[in-house]
């Protein structure tokens, strides 16, 4: 299931996260089997070259050392 | 677009500002065009599951992150790629597909693209691309204002 590859995505995120403070600090990154297919600093790029990239498998992307900034979402109540 | 394509929607209250947006999947192979609701309150884009069934979104998550509305218990939930088209611009976002929404709302993610102007007093909705200098402003007055 895509969701399931996803969690296993950002999990190996965790593993090359303490190399990419060092690397890619500030920089959107997708990860996909385990490596990082693209960087860039914009979502919108990065995401768009990673669907060419791996043509179009389940990749995670986030901040490298704002992860918890841009995966923390608010919305109102409705 | 045409002075259809953004309008303040009266049926709410307070009055609801909304525009048109072109919904495309990430490749860009289907697409919806849909009144989405301004909403400089939220952080994310929110789809409805009629949406994504056009456009199957639900195939490409790109994130994963923690969705909390206020005064709510915070949900960890999976984002997914879209791409919307308003006033030209194209934006790549991730949006939220919810099952207890019935009108897609643009959040912030999108609108910060944009320059958008609110006039309550006057009843007045300008929402352009910045970029553009010259552009023609598309603006609607609220009936009786």
């Amino acid at each position: 299931m895509s969701v399931e590859k996803l969690i296993k995505e950002k999990e190996a995120y965790g593993k090359l996260r303490p190399k990419l403070l060092e690397w890619s600090k500030g920089k959107w990154v997708a990860i996909c089997n385990g490596e990082v297919v693209v960087q860039g600093d914009e979502f919108g790029e990065v995401v768009k070259r990673a669907y060419q990239a791996t043509g179009g498998e389940v990749f995670y992307v986030t901040k490298v050392g704002e992860e918890q900034k841009v995966e923390r979402k608010l919305y109102r109540n409705r | 677009m045409s002075e259809s394509s953004i309008g303040i929607d009266e049926t709410y209250y307070p009055p609801f500002p909304w525009c048109l947006a072109n919904i495309y999947d990430l490749p860009k192979t289907k697409n919806v065009i849909a009144k989405g609701y301004t909403d400089t309150g939220s952080d994310v884009t929110i789809a409805t599951m009629d949406i994504d069934e056009r456009l199957e979104l639900h195939r490409q998550p790109v994130t994963l992150a923690e969705i909390m509305g206020i005064g709510g218990k915070p949900e960890v939930r999976a984002l997914y790629a879209a791409v919307f088209i308003v006033k030209g611009i194209e934006v790549v976002t991730a949006v939220d597909i919810r099952d207890d929404v019935e009108e897609v709302l643009i959040g912030r993610d999108i609108l910060h693209h944009l320059s958008l102007s609110i006039d309550w007093k006057k009843g007045t909705i300008d929402l352009k691309d910045p970029m553009i200098r010259g552009q023609r402003n598309t603006k609607v007055k609220l009936k009786g204002k």
